[in-house]
């Protein structure tokens, strides 16, 4: 059992994984259990009843007959999606450039490197200032905390293609663009999903918390205020929600990176 | 070899910064190489045979002196003259077909063309895979034009990638050490391979390689370049220069080549070029250039 790196026999994973799992939920039921018996309305750590009432509440639609929890959920993924796409061209564009100009990369490099080196959650407040309560806050957090790491991290990508390729590449008739586009871009495409992939949960790190001091709608927003009035069967949900969402973002990008980037696989 | 050389070069030097001082790699090499000429270039490791070929393919330019490249000085790399490097040979996201086929298509079209024109581009295209798949089949490759360069073999590798530089009838082939990293079996095969692509195509050829026997089995002419030569002055040693050339005892057939017995010429050529005996200065070696213009 504590031989390094000695493998174990399969029913033993799923034993151990399996275990993990039920004390978990076995050590919450228990502090559910003892919250229930000091106080039958405690709303702090839900039972299983709490939880399925919490779930059926989900879609119940408010005053304005709208249901709370789809408005919550198309906000934040939209949030999410849009500066995810947003930074991740920005970024895979900006990178690519930088990686084969040095003009440009002498340009845009300290800016980038300041840049990532500032805590965006510290800078909520000042584009709160600066911005206001729009769509736009959730956008620029998002671009502010990503663009200047991937970006960077793409540039470097750009410049470890061999020279060797460039070089091949315009002996047989490949005009710069062509080099830039077709060789260096093809080349690091791979580097920018995984970047992508990487900066998802960073993604939704700032905008959840932008959402929280700054939304009126969102996922954010939502678990601020019912946590305030310790609704916290509701909370849960939303939580396992979100974490259910970055599971299937995963999976997505697994997908992509086996049917765009076959090559980088079999290397 | 009355035409004009297809290569020629004239005392090119070429140094590097360092530091305060410089490297001094190339001290007036001058070489003319004729059309469908193979020529092999042997010399000790560093001692600047890459070098000299990246001034001939234009990535770095000679500090002095001229390339001049069917009769064009040499600025920049252009199809004219077609590389093959010992590693990183191919592109790894195409398939061998598509590594060959892609210098037809950068050549022969442009970025705006390939937008705009897209039913004249799709034309070509498919006229540009059909010349590809035609070489590919000459090269015996038929059954793995659609591999990726990462499913086939070292061997493999190194076949389609000279068939991507063939392909586009370059002025003058720059191979550098291109069986440098391959086993020895493997090797024979594609030393066989080459020849057989010299007889199919008459490229004009500059081997470098550091194995002399391949050098005298694959050339027509061998050439070495050395920085042991005895520099006359107090200057520091200039570079490396020519130190040995010519012709290799024509053959007439394969089967000869493969019998012929070059130990004397091996010999002839590890001392002059590797580890000579004295260094000697220029003039005294020169005993052994023949065709140096
Ligand atoms: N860009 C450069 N800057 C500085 N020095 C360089 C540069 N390129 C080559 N050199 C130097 O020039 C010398 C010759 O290098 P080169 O790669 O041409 O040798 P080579 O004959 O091809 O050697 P090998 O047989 O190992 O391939 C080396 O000493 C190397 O350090
Ligand atoms: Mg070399």
């Amino acid at each position: 059992m504590f031989r390094v790196r000695q493998p174990i026999p399969r029913w033993q994973v799923v034993v151990l994984g399996t275990l993990s799992i039920a004390l978990a939920l076995a050590g919450y039921l228990y502090l559910s259990y003892r919250a229930y018996g000091r106080n039958p309305d405690d709303t702090t750590v839900p039972g299983l009843s709490k939880l399925v009432q919490g779930i059926r509440g989900l879609f119940e639609s408010n005053r304005k007959g709208e249901i709370d929890f789809f408005m919550d959920l198309r906000a934040t993924s939209l949030r999410f999606l849009l500066g995810l796409a947003l930074s991740s061209v920005i970024s895979a564009v900006l990178g690519v450039l930088m990686g084969c100009l040095p003009a440009v990369e002498a340009f845009f490099r300290p800016p980038l490197s300041f840049c990532s080196k500032l805590v965006p959650m510290a800078m909520l407040s000042v584009f709160f200032v600066m911005i206001g309560l729009k769509e736009t806050l959730f956008l620029s957090i998002i671009l502010f905390g990503i663009v200047p790491t991937l970006t960077l991290s793409v540039c470097n990508a750009a410049k470890k293609v061999p020279i060797q390729l460039v070089h091949k590449s315009y002996s047989l008739g490949a005009s710069p663009m062509e080099v830039i586009w077709l060789v260096v871009f093809r080349m690091v495409f791979p580097d920018i999903l995984r970047g992508a992939v990487l900066s998802s949960g960073p993604v939704l790190n700032y905008l959840i918390a932008a959402e929280t001091i700054a939304a009126d709608v969102g996922f954010g927003y939502r678990i601020r205020i019912l946590s305030r009035v310790l609704e916290m069967n509701t909370v849960f949900i939303y939580l396992v929600v979100l974490a259910l969402g970055g599971y299937l973002m995963d999976q997505l990008f697994k997908a992509g990176n086996r049917t765009l980037c076959r090559w980088e696989e079999k290397r | 070899m009355s035409e004009s050389p297809v290569v020629d070069l004239q005392k090119v030097c070429q140094w590097f910064p360092k530091g305060d001082g410089v490297v001094r790699v190339l001290h007036n090499v001058s070489l003319a190489m004729g059309k469908q000429e193979v020529v092999s270039l042997v010399g000790p490791s560093g001692c600047g045979k890459s070098t000299l070929l990246y001034a001939i393919l234009g990535t770095q330019p000679p500090k002095s002196g001229t390339v001049l490249v069917a009769g064009r000085e040499v600025k920049t790399p252009g199809p004219d003259r077609g590389i093959v490097y010992q590693d990183y040979s191919l592109f790894p996201f195409l398939t061998a077909l598509q590594n060959v086929a892609l210098g037809l298509l950068l050549h022969n079209t442009s970025f705006p063309s390939r937008t705009f024109r897209p039913l004249k581009t799709w034309r070509l295209r498919r006229e540009f895979r059909e010349r590809a798949e035609d070489v590919l089949e000459k090269v015996g490759l038929k059954d793995h034009m659609h591999k990726l360069p990462s499913e086939l073999s070292g061997g493999q590798r190194q076949r389609v990638a000279i068939a991507q530089a063939v392909i586009m009838n370059p002025a003058v082939l720059l191979l550098d050490e291109p069986l440098g990293a391959l086993d020895s079996t493997t090797r024979e095969q594609l030393q066989m391979f080459i020849l057989e692509m010299v007889d199919l195509f008459h490229p004009s050829i500059l081997f470098v390689t550091h194995d002399v026997e391949e050098a005298l089995f694959l050339g027509d002419r061998v050439v070495g370049l050395s920085q042991h030569w005895k520099h006359e002055g107090d200057d520091p040693h200039p570079g490396a220069t020519i130190v040995y050339d010519k012709v290799v005892p024509h053959s007439s057939s394969l089967e000869d080549k493969r019998q012929a017995d070059f130990t004397e010429l091996v010999e002839e050529i590890r001392r002059s070029v590797y580890k000579p005996p004295q260094l000697l200065p220029l003039h005294e070696l020169g005993r052994h250039i023949q065709r140096n213009p």
